[in-house]
């Protein structure tokens, strides 16, 4: 096939520019359409904010149900145990007398030794 | 915004920016849709396949490895090809005459709705491949580069493909001089 003359091509772009002036525009209910995929197909982020309210009632301050009953569960068991075994409860060097310091301060960490064990030297 | 920014915001959940991309892309395609297919709402449909395509891949587009447009423009090019694939067997250059006749003349004496019709016309007997190309190139105004990137073939098959397309087009006008309203000189 021989190539088009240059008339040929000058009336190629003569219909050619005729039709880029007049390109096939999509009608607005087409475009309506569109805008609304586009909203349902935006992803979803749901930032769920933690509720910081403050706990109302005996209840929530001890953490719910199942912790009172835990609690309670415990003091009876104490309660019970200083009634049934009283010499035990007596024995226990955290409540003995309160002069025995050397008993207490095995409880304490040790940075804190350090520091007991320096006022005892400045004393 | 550019394209790439306004997905990027879309994929973060601004769908306001899903819209607006929807604003600046659909009309081009949709544009070109309709001159490759010559069906509006074959078109439509191509179109809103496409669109559905990119808020899909939204999540994962990496902004500055590809232009949008491209990427929409290449579905739109593949979508097109399945369709007419499907709706008849492609036109042989061998089926089309010889451009014999100055369509230049004829052309000029053409009001614009008439051109216009004129060229739909004589491009619905390109074969597709040369039809996708001369609408991307002489149409939509696309860059030979940014053709190839969208047909996947190089620059060089890109301006062959539209050289041989404007020589059919004359062929298929010069075949019409009754529509074109002239006679054999």
């Amino acid at each position: 096939m021989s190539d088009p003359t240059p008339k040929q091509d000058d009336g190629l772009e003569i219909l050619f520019q005729a039709a880029r002036l007049q390109p096939p525009e999509p009608d607005a209910d087409f475009m309506a359409r569109l805008s609304a995929d586009a909203e349902a197909a935006a992803p979803r982020h749901e930032w769920r904010v933690r509720s910081h309210k403050r706990p109302h009632g005996i209840m929530e301050r001890l953490g719910g149900w199942l912790a009172a009953t835990g609690l309670a569960a415990t003091t009876a068991a104490g309660i019970w145990i200083g009634f049934v075994m009283p010499d035990i409860v007596n024995s226990l060097p955290i409540v003995g007398d309160a002069s025995d310091s050397f008993a207490l301060s095995e409880f304490l960490p040790a940075a804190d030794l350090t520091a007991l064990a320096l006022l005892e030297i400045d004393g | 915004m550019s394209d790439d920014a306004l997905l990027v915001a879309f994929a973060n959940g601004d769908a306001s920016a899903g819209r607006e991309l929807t604003h600046q892309l659909a009309p081009k395609l949709f544009s070109y849709a309709s001159r490759v297919l010559g069906d509006r709402a074959e078109a439509e449909d191509v179109v809103q396949d496409c669109m559905l395509r990119l808020w899909r891949i939204a999540p994962e587009w990496r902004a500055g490895e590809a232009k949008v447009s491209t990427w929409c423009y290449r579905v739109v090019v593949n979508l097109c090809t399945d369709r007419i694939r499907k709706r008849r067997p492609s036109v042989s250059l061998d089926a089309v005459a010889e451009p014999k006749a100055d369509i230049l003349g004829a052309v000029e004496q053409m009001t614009e709705a008439a051109r216009v019709e004129a060229l739909q016309n004589a491009l619905s007997v390109l074969p597709d491949r040369q039809r996708q190309a001369v609408v991307l190139r002489h149409l939509e105004g696309l860059s030979n580069p940014e053709i190839a990137g969208i047909m996947d073939i190089t620059t060089e098959a890109v301006e062959s493909l539209t050289a041989r397309g404007k020589r059919t087009l004359s062929a298929a006008l010069s075949g019409r001089k009754a529509e074109l309203g002239y006679e054999d000189e």
